[in-house]
């Protein structure tokens, strides 16, 4: 090193800190002891800091991810090929999580998807938009719920990316409803943050489905202060699927 | 629940990228609507194929790796219409915005925008994103010695491209077409 010109593609690795300290200092000497030698390496270091400079953050053009976060238009090819697929995909990726992970039969719960109000003439696009959906939980499976919570999670964040609305609602029902009883919920927090995270998300639970479990158990039953009561969580999953929302059971 | 928690965190480390993955995307296309799908692409695609992630350690590098595939792919689709390298940057003349920092913000990106894509993506790797060579490697899916070679050809084409912009423009001569043809 000392008595060869070092190549440029060593004085680059050089000035990119490539070199183990030892070789560094050795590098250092000779760069040192050379005028060209240290003109060259100082210029590289300009030049590295002067691309730095050209695209630090506050030089660049503004992120559109930003302006769909805020709602403005979409534009380039993803948004364009996003509009038309994602809120499909949205809707897939939950029905395949479900299907794999339950092991429920496919063919079964794309029946249970279909909106249950028949659709007018030239109005199928707008209501096969999907990007409402409701989970009709019925299994009071704990490992399962889990898994519904952090997919129901999975599809804010996808959403959140594209830049598209998304609104779910869970209706628990029967059984279901421990998840969401404020004495017996295996994850009261989780509910919370999510929740709390997401205001697009409602957890709703049954009310005749609570006033059948006092009975039963001689006592009054809490929710989760984060859950919502509504009468009747058959007649709530009705409601939303004659509003057009999509509708999978659990 | 652990494994949950480990998807969660990298996918917030995936979604902290964001700002990143787009100063480079940016630094590649020079185009702020073709950046930003790449970034919401490159992080789509990231964040669908989480569980297929190897090695924690090296997300980042996977992450970048996952967006120089989609630049590639978009460079495949649009290779007869659109050439990158011949893209214009946005108010390049505008007298406002010609203080001394923005002409050589301008001179940058106008050099950078002349380096072929291979030369461009290596700097914008290794100098903004502050990569390894190692990685750079692993990134672009080519040998160390390839990154240190197109690094090299790169910086020394950037600098005499910095260079001639420096100079005082030298006089041009115009083509003017001969009524006899």
């Amino acid at each position: 090193m000392s008595d060869l010109r070092p190549s440029e593609e060593i004085l680059n690795a050089f000035v990119d800190g490539e070199f183990s300290p030892e070789d560094r200092l050795s590098a250092l000497k000779s760069i040192a002891a050379n005028e060209g030698l240290s003109r060259e390496v100082c210029d590289l270091y300009q030049l590295k800091e002067l691309v730095n400079m050209a695209y630090r953050a506050d030089t660049l053009p503004e992120s559109g991810g930003r302006r769909l976060l805020h709602g403005g238009p979409p534009r380039g090819w993803v948004p364009a090929l996003a509009a038309g697929v994602g809120a499909l995909a949205l809707v897939l990726v939950a029905v395949m999580e479900f299907t794999r992970e339950q092991g429920h039969d496919p063919i079964m719960l794309a029946e249970n998807a279909q909106p249950a109000a028949p659709l007018a003439p030239g109005f199928a696009a707008e209501t096969s938009d999907a990007r409402q959906i409701l989970f009709h939980v019925t299994d009071t499976d704990v490992r399962e719920a889990e898994d519904l919570f952090d997919d129901i999670e999975y599809m804010f964040e996808t959403a959140w990316l594209y830049g598209q609305e998304l609104e779910v609602q869970l209706v628990v029902h029967g059984t279901a409803m421990d998840l969401v009883r404020a004495d017996l919920a295996p994850f009261p927090n989780r509910i919370r943050d999510l929740v709390h995270m997401y205001p697009n998300l409602r957890v709703t639970a049954c009310g005749q489905s609570r006033a059948r479990h006092e009975r039963a158990e001689g006592r009054l039953i809490e929710f989760l202060p984060w859950v919502e009561e509504v009468e009747s969580g058959v007649r709530e999953a009705a409601k939303r699927q004659a509003e057009g929302w999509t509708y999978i059971r659990v | 629940m652990a494994t949950w928690l480990a998807q969660r965190r990298l996918r917030q480390e995936v979604c902290d990228m964001r700002p990143q993955l787009y100063r480079t995307a940016y630094a590649w296309c020079h185009d702020a609507a073709l950046a930003d799908d790449l970034v919401q692409e490159a992080m789509m695609k990231a964040l669908t194929r989480l569980k297929t992630l190897q090695d924690e350690a090296a997300l980042k590098a996977w992450v970048f790796r996952i967006m120089t595939n989609c630049y590639r792919d978009w460079g495949r689709r649009q290779k007869d219409t659109v050439d990158v390298d011949e893209m214009e940057l946005p108010c390049d003349d505008c007298p406002e915005k010609q203080t001394e920092r923005t002409r050589v913000v301008q001179d940058v990106r106008r050099a950078m925008t002349q380096l072929s894509d291979d030369h461009r993506q290596v700097v914008a790797l290794v100098d903004l994103e502050g990569f390894a060579y190692a990685e750079v490697s692993e990134v672009l899916d080519v040998p160390i010695g390839t990154v240190m070679s197109r690094l090299s050809r790169a910086r020394a084409q950037l600098r005499k491209l910095l260079l001639e912009q420096a100079a005082p423009e030298s006089p041009t001569l115009k083509l003017v077409r001969s009524r006899n043809e």
